[in-house]
């Protein structure tokens, strides 16, 4: 006899007559990443059923009450802030794989952001490519046709391979994840179309990667995450199973550590080759009608794939694990139900639409196997070559603990202030400030992206002169063939300020995506975060989440703007350094008519341009008080009545036509913003501070804080504007024109230096990095 | 001077894109008793003789740049007993 059709015999843990220490050996030895409560409510569980666990039902429930999957530390503080945000376009909020928003009276946008954070710290090539395949099979699942990617990425400092340690360095970090999403997103021709990067010694050892991912579909056409429908097959399609990101979950329910061999098993590989035609042929099934419910296999594999669908349907399935397609012999069944290969689908459909799915799949060489069938009542039973091996009660497998961790707020030193000495003029230091790592221009990675592929993306990420852009303020995208409805985009987190105050921090990321939409001629509609923080243990991490979180909800509560997806990665620590609180904001906008939007630089020479809303006279948290090497802490709080107002105005003043351009004021303060929107066409500006306040000439060029929003008006619309405006604080500050950019206050010079000086300087700052 | 060859190949259930597609157009061209096609990549490497161990030297040299041992594994030789 075969091993094949071999009789497999359980393996079963006798997990009944262990002690405390030894509960705690036994969850390390098999890499379950639970605590010592959680074993022992296993153990007591087993107790009450009579019998000791198999390792297949050990492992399933380390896989569902993983913090990846079961939102353990987070899920109390996330239904607390965020679950009453929902407006009447929101059709599914943080119910399914992804959120669903009416995009018009047709069709909806599906949207989700995930992190791969820990998979990109081992293998940063195949972490991050799998990141961006398992965000466009979240959006996939749910029927749509994904048409987007973004990614945020954070990063340590440049200078860290010069320092001797044993984690990866920036570089190689930076080459291998962004060539990662590159020959992902390049092979399937989904376009990646915005994103941001930012570098701090708090990602030194702990880079993040928040992959976001947008698709398009019909209302009708939109396919659950769950099944109800008793008798129903479940098929999966796609890749094969193999021993590639075994308990990449539980992994990521713990901090790295180097000397760890386990991490070699946790990272899963990407094969797009595969990812292309399966997403044909899930579009095109979908379109048939016949699928009941989908889900994408990511975290937890089909462990928690099968636990989730047949649970949120109040139904059950009988699974024969031999029936699938694998990579390698001689798996055992808990590696192949916790499997986290990728490209796979699981499709619950009727057994008489086989065929019919059989021929589709074929069509696109699309490889399927039967894996069980959805049954009654409430044990989901698993079969391996004629051996029961898991036989559970889906209640009990998703009932995983939620915590009330402790935590404190996070403590905020308000009074330690820095105003760093003026210079004489600020030629010289705008070069080498517009040229360090976190201000230069993006250019260098977007160009590896293909960000047109689809022929849909009408504001792409860089604009202005070809060869020689600046960067947009969100991408704009036409989902649609025959609509001139589009959609912006824009993503990131401002992290110096996140580091200072995780509470205003978040709310200036918010800001700062809020006038990224509005700025080009968008109405901001949805959000989405992506929240990557450090050890949930650490009461003052915890104290960290908390105080984003409710940002987050103070935020869109405010605003009306629904949370429709996102995610939570934590224990982003390793030899005890941890991240910087970074919840990443990815924003969505609607924009009525794609040919009618704001770019974001200079368009002609001879308009005035000018500041909109209150002044910041705060230096702390700007790129410009970090590039000097100084630590400064304030708590700077985010005006959201002014937000409000500009929001409405900028609306008003776009739909006459009378802003020409707009740029946000976020990192590098009113200068940066000036020589980026000075970029585009190389139209030079002449600028007098004074009108903005009587502070020090460093602090009005650097400054970051506020609603700020710089814009470009032609002369004879300026009584126009003014009017819109004259509920907000409005400063005409100088005109465009020449082609160089002189900023004076009170009339002394502070710069007067060619546009193409400081460009270049910009352009190049990535030219050693990547 | 001895001559070192160092062979990096995938770990085992670490899927090779590249030589699947191989395999799978091997077929289609008509190559039936085609099974399994490996891609492996393989460095020859000169070291002068005033090193005493050149093995260690290799060993030292595939770790560091040449493979990933993440998701791959390297094997070294001598050419002399490769050829």
């Amino acid at each position: 006899m075969s091993r094949k059709t071999e009789k497999y015999i359980a393996r079963e843990i006798p997990i009944r007559e262990l002690n405390l220490s030894d509960l705690e050996k036994l969850s390390d030895s098999m890499g379950l990443a639970l605590n010592i409560e959680e074993m022992r409510r296993l153990q007591e569980y087993f107790a009450g059923l009579g019998r000791n666990p198999t390792d297949v039902e050990i492992q399933a429930m380390a896989q569902a009450w993983s913090e990846h999957c079961g939102y353990k530390s987070s899920r109390l503080y996330l239904k607390r802030y965020l679950s009453d945000l929902r407006t009447d376009y929101t059709i599914l909020a943080m119910e399914d794989d992804a959120g669903v928003v009416e995009f018009d009276e047709e069709n909806a946008y599906v949207i989700k952001m995930e992190s791969h954070n820990h998979p990109s710290a081992v293998e940063p090539y195949g972490g991050a490519a799998t990141g961006i395949g398992g965000v466009i099979r979240d959006v996939l699942c749910m029927g749509a046709q994904p048409v987007a990617l973004l990614d945020s990425l954070y990063f340590g400092n440049t200078d860290y391979e010069d320092r001797k340690g044993k984690h990866l360095s920036t570089r190689f970090l930076m080459n291998g994840i962004v060539s990662g999403i590159r020959d992902y997103g390049n092979r399937i021709g989904i376009p990646t179309v915005a994103g941001s990067v930012d570098f701090h010694p708090g990602y030194d050892t702990n880079p993040l990667i928040n992959a976001g991912c947008v698709g398009i579909a019909k209302k009708s056409d939109i396919i659950r995450s769950f099944v109800s429908k008793v008798g129903d097959i479940l098929v999966i399609a796609g890749g094969r199973t193999g021993r590639d990101g075994l308990h990449g979950v539980n992994f990521a329910s713990r901090s790295i550590n180097t000397e760890d061999k386990s991490n070699t098993r946790s990272v899963q590989l990407g094969n797009p080759i595969i990812a292309e035609p399966l997403i044909h042929a899930i579009i095109e099934v979908t379109k048939m009608g016949i699928v009941d419910g989908m889900k994408d296999l990511g975290g937890g594999g089909l462990s928690s794939a099968v636990g989730e669908l047949c649970f949120a349907g109040g139904v059950s399935a009988e699974i024969h694990l031999e029936n699938l397609k694998l990579k390698e012999e001689g798996m055992e069944p808990w590696e192949i139900w916790v499997s986290e290969s990728q490209e796979r689908m699981v499709l619950a459909i009727e057994p008489g639409n086989l065929d019919r799915l059989a021929r589709v799949m074929d069509s696109w060489d699309v490889e399927y196997s039967v894996l069980g069938t959805v049954t009654e009542g409430n044990n989901l039973k698993i079969f391996f070559r004629g051996t029961k091996v898991l036989d559970l009660d889906l209640r009990f497998l998703t009932s995983g603990p939620v915590y009330a961790r402790h935590y404190i707020e996070p403590k905020i030193d308000d009074n330690h202030i820095v105003v760093p000495a003026e210079l004489k003029d600020y030629n010289d230091f705008m070069i080498s400030f517009m040229s360090s790592p976190q201000m230069c221009s993006r250019q260098r990675i977007i160009r590896l992206y293909d960000f047109t592929v689809r022929a849909s993306t009408v504001v792409p990420p860089l604009t202005g002169l070809i060869n020689s852009e600046t960067h947009s303020d969100s991408t704009i995208i036409k989902p649609l063939r025959d609509s001139n409805r589009g959609l912006s985009l824009t993503t990131g987190a401002m992290v110096k300020h996140l580091q200072m105050d995780p509470y205003n921090g978040t709310m200036i990321s918010l800001s700062e995506a809020y006038r990224n939409t509005i700025c080009s001629g968008s109405k901001p509609h949805s959000v989405i975060d992506s929240l990557n923080f450090g050890n949930p243990e650490d009461p003052e991490i915890m104290g960290q989440f908390i105080e984003s979180v409710r940002a987050i909800g103070d935020f869109c509560r405010k605003f009306n703007l629904p949370v429709v997806s996102g995610n939570v990665s934590l224990y982003n620590e390793s030899e005890g350094s941890e991240i910087v609180p970074t919840p990443t904001i990815f924003m969505a906008g609607i924009v009525e008519d794609v040919s009618n939007t704001i770019p974001s630089y200079f368009q002609s020479g001879g308009s005035i341009i000018a500041i909109v809303g209150k002044d910041s006279m705060d230096l702390c948290g700007s790129e410009y008080v970090d590039f000097l090497g100084k630590k400064c802490t304030s708590r700077e709080t985010v005006d959201l009545d002014e937000l409000n107002r500009i929001g409405m105005a900028m609306g008003h003043a776009a739909k006459e036509g009378l802003i020409k351009s707009a740029h946000d004021v976020a990192q590098g303060g009113i200068a940066a913003c000036i020589a980026e929107m000075s970029f585009g066409l190389e139209i030079g500006a002449n600028v007098e501070l004074s009108p903005l306040s009587w502070g020090k000439s460093n602090v009005k060029l650097f400054s970051e804080g506020g609603n700020r929003i710089m814009v470009e008006i032609a002369k004879d619309s300026l009584k126009r504007v003014r009017e819109i405006f004259s509920e907000i604080d409005f400063k005409a500050i100088g005109e465009t024109g020449g082609s160089r950019i002189s900023i004076s206050d009170r009339s002394l010079t502070l710069m007067d230096i060619d546009i193409s000086k400081i460009k270049n300087a910009w352009i190049s700052g990535m030219d050693n990095l990547i | 001077m001895v001559r070192i060859g160092i062979e990096i190949e995938y770990l085992p259930g670490v899927e090779d894109p590249e030589a699947i597609n191989i395999e799978k157009n091997l077929k289609v061209l008509g190559f039936k008793t085609v099974d399994r096609v490996t891609i492996k990549k393989f460095y020859e490497i000169e070291v002068s003789d005033s090193d005493r161990t050149p093995e260690k030297t290799a060993q030292k040299l595939a770790e560091k740049l040449l493979a990933n041992k993440i998701i791959q594994k390297y094997n070294i030789r001598k050419v002399d007993q490769v050829r």
